[in-house]
């Protein structure tokens, strides 16, 4: 059966007007339909967020409880690393113990007849010695280059007495 | 019937005009507001996220250190102590001799100099007689005590049987850190660099401490 309209012409919108207005209409269904899962997709991540940041504070809280009774080791560590840092420091500054240890190593193996008699230990080691016979010296000589320790040895004096021996100076710069 | 001012053509345009408006309006509002707290929220949970997992990490540390760490703290505090270890240092070091058999037979212990890195210096001078083996066996050892001596000008001099041993020793001293970090900030343990230094002073000679115990007070005898 054949649709009757029986409106004057002249209050009927054209036909294309009307196609527009469906299809706005639908654009309009739409967008609600998408503001509205907008909607509750951003009110879900806001209770879930909510949610989570509420139970971390809580774990927060807890943590914050067991911080509390590790205070005093806490405290210990917090001591320990600032004079382990000093230490640090304080090692650092130690340029003459290096000599002392390469130094003792080679006036404790002094042979028999090489008698000490006067030794400084610095960033510069002098020793001087008193030595009876040259076969002696030869041998004192012979071991301090051996052991190799230092980067310079410098004869730096040498004088014969006939009642005490040769008495000899050396001058180490540490290596 | 009465004639509508607005043409038709216009009037089935309005409802899906009007409700197009309305929700693009809506639409700018939810979103400015919207980004914004979604943007402030995602900032608190990280925040969150970021402190909990620096307290836990605290917690962890502090577990895992709290077997030792106070042992280790009083190795290094005697290492390097808060107050002027002069006396300390001297005691250390006359100790020392008895051990190496050499006879102290001079001493003294300088002012304070103050040094890098909030470090305060002491110098300890001493000087030693004994034989030779014993001097240089006192003076090799000098960098084996707490608190740590650094030892500066060594002389040793020999005549006969007999030999002296001069020795200037630093000893170093820095007041304690006043505040813990807060707990929001990331707290480290030990590097293994921190556990070698650790371990080097453990090997110390530590200073012996003689804790008094309070006595009674004894009851007067009656003078008369």
């Amino acid at each position: 059966m054949a649709d009757i309209n029986l409106l004057p012409t002249e209050i009927t919108p054209k036909g294309f007007m009307v196609r527009l207005a469906q299809i706005l209409r639908n654009v309009a269904t739409v967008g609600l339909a998408f503001f509205l899962i907008s909607g509750v997709g951003i009110g879900a991540f806001f209770i879930l967020t909510s949610v989570e940041i509420r139970s971390s504070t809580t774990r927060q809280d807890q943590l914050k409880t067991t911080v509390k009774s590790l205070e005093s080791t806490e405290q210990s560590l917090i001591l320990l690393k600032d004079r382990v840092g000093k230490v640090k420091q304080v090692l650092g500054a130690d340029t003459v113990s290096p000599s002392v240890q390469k130094a003792g190593a080679i006036i404790t193996s002094f042979p028999p007849d090489v008698s000490p008699k006067e030794i400084q230990i610095g960033d510069i080691t002098k020793i001087t010695v008193t030595v009876s016979d040259t076969s002696e010296l030869v041998k004192f000589m012979s071991a301090l280059m051996a052991a190799n320790k230092f980067k310079r040895v410098d004869l730096k004096g040498f004088s014969f007495s006939p009642t005490s021996g040769y008495l000899v100076s050396i001058e180490m710069v540490d290596k | 019937m009465k004639k509508s001012l607005i043409p038709p053509n216009f009037q089935v345009l309005i409802t899906p005009f009007g409700l197009i408006s309305a929700m693009a309006i809506l639409g700018a509002v939810v979103y400015n507001v919207g980004v914004a707290r979604i943007s402030q929220q995602n900032l608190q949970m990280a925040q969150t996220k970021k402190n909990e997992s620096v307290l836990a990490e605290r917690v962890s540390v502090l577990q895992e250190v709290s077997g030792t760490v106070t042992t280790q703290a009083k190795v290094a505090d005697a290492a390097v102590p808060n107050i002027n270890p002069g006396l300390l240092t001297l005691s250390q070091l006359r100790l020392l001799a008895s051990k190496t058999s050499v006879t102290v037979v001079d001493f003294g212990i300088g002012s304070e100099i103050r040094d890098v890195g909030g470090l305060t210096r002491v110098e300890t001078t001493i000087v030693v007689e004994g034989s030779f083996a014993n001097v240089v066996s006192f003076v090799s050892q000098i960098n084996t005590v707490a608190p740590i001596a650094v030892p500066g000008k060594i002389r040793i001099t020999s005549a006969g049987a007999l030999s002296r041993a001069s020795v200037t020793a630093s000893s170093y001293f820095a007041p304690l850190p006043t505040k813990l970090p807060s707990l929001t900030e990331p707290i480290t343990k030990l590097t293994s660099a921190e556990a070698d230094v650790i371990s080097k002073i453990s090997l110390l000679t530590q200073p012996a401490f003689l804790e008094l115990t309070a006595q009674p007070a004894a009851p007067r005898s009656n003078p008369f």
